[in-house]
């Protein structure tokens, strides 16, 4: 990993990530990276940092105060609903303990959420590889390889690259991989029976043939000779417009049929 | 193009894989990938993994550009030359061509 050059946002942002990685992780080497990684400036603001979101006077309190709205909330609730409902609701009891306690946990996800880099720094990651492995199931069992080796991608040319905009962004293309590679299967598939068709000469000459005998004998039979003789051109058509369509398929997928076999062997 | 022509020069020892390919040509993972899937079905490149893997991180996919890609390559480019100086090419002016 390269050193960053000044303490930027993104050094101190990544370096902590990095620290707190090795150490859910039990992994010194990652440690040992981020320090030489970021400047000696860079270490005391992380230091400061890691000081800061360790103080405990933010979240007792918050959680505190997050359960004091919450029972409050539930007792006006309580209060603005008629005497009878409560009473004719054998349960309703659950309500007035759930309210307060779903209250203040959500409250305590939030504040943990806001108040700790590290959660942030590990959801990113977290969210990362996931996209990269949502990406890899997207593009299907053919392509199993992918996973391992947007993973390699992702770990950057140190193997050990810090999360970065830079790598969502490479996430994100990824995503953008897998389609283009499902749609380009959906294309294959679609293609194959057109393939197949522009690559025989029986099934190209029946493609032409059999919708204007149709069209021919259609008009013979409501028509008559003379309405076939009439409908000529029009048939015609319809014959040279297809042979066109398989003129034009050949040119456009590349597809080249065989050379006609030779009626008998002396010729 | 981009991609062939960073295949083409990727030196034995150091070959190309998806990360320095997008450094190099400056397109996105969204443009690459895709690149690689076409010219890999079409037989231009031929990929391998990386031997032995790493311990410390996910192997890398590299790629190499064929014998057949490097021919249909040449052609290519020839061919796309040629285009650009019949387009760039003045049309001879009425009365002037002998």
């Amino acid at each position: 990993m390269a050193p960053p050059q000044s303490p930027t946002r993104y050094s101190l942002v990544n370096a902590k990530f990095q620290a707190h990685r090795a150490a859910r992780l039990g992994v010194g080497e990652d440690v040992k990276l981020v320090t030489e990684g970021v400047s000696l400036q860079a270490k005391q603001h992380i230091t400061i940092a890691n000081l800061r979101s360790k103080r405990f006077t933010i979240r007792p309190v918050a959680q505190l105060s997050g359960l004091i709205v919450s029972v409050g909330i539930s007792t006006l609730i309580q209060r603005m609903l008629p005497p009878t409902f409560i009473s004719t609701r054998p349960y309703s009891w659950v309500g007035v303990i759930a309210v307060p306690i779903s209250m203040s946990l959500a409250m305590f996800v939030i504040v943990n959420f806001l108040n700790y880099t590290r959660w942030r720094a590990v959801a990113a990651e977290h969210s990362i590889q996931s996209l990269a492995e949502l990406a890899a199931f997207i593009a299907g069992r053919r392509r199993l390889g992918l996973r391992q080796e947007w993973a390699a991608h992702l770990a950057g040319d140190s193997g050990h690259d810090p999360v970065s905009w830079e790598k969502l962004k490479q996430a994100v293309g990824f995503l953008v991989s897998a389609v283009r590679y499902r749609c380009s299967d959906a294309a294959d598939a679609a293609w194959t029976p057109v393939d197949a068709i522009l690559k025989s000469r029986i099934l190209s000459n029946l493609f032409v043939l059999l919708p204007t005998a149709a069209a021919g004998c259609l008009v013979l039979r409501h028509e008559g000779t003379l309405g076939v003789v009439t409908a000529a051109e029009s048939i015609g058509a319809i014959g040279a417009t297809l042979y066109g369509l398989i003129r034009t398929g050949r040119w456009w997928r590349n597809v080249k049929p065989p050379e006609p076999k030779a009626w008998s062997a002396k010729e | 193009m981009d991609v062939l022509d960073v295949l083409t020069n990727s030196p034995p020892d150091n070959p190309a894989w998806g990360l320095r390919l997008c450094q190099v040509t400056g397109h996105g993972t969204g443009t690459i990938y895709p690149v690689l899937d076409r010219l890999l079905k079409a037989g231009w490149i031929k990929d391998y993994w990386e031997d032995p893997p790493p311990a410390d991180r996910p192997r890398r996919r590299f790629y190499e550009i064929t014998s057949t890609g490097r021919e249909q390559y040449t052609v290519a480019l020839r061919a796309r030359d040629e285009r650009r100086a019949a387009w760039l090419r003045p049309s001879p002016q009425p009365g002037t061509a002998s």
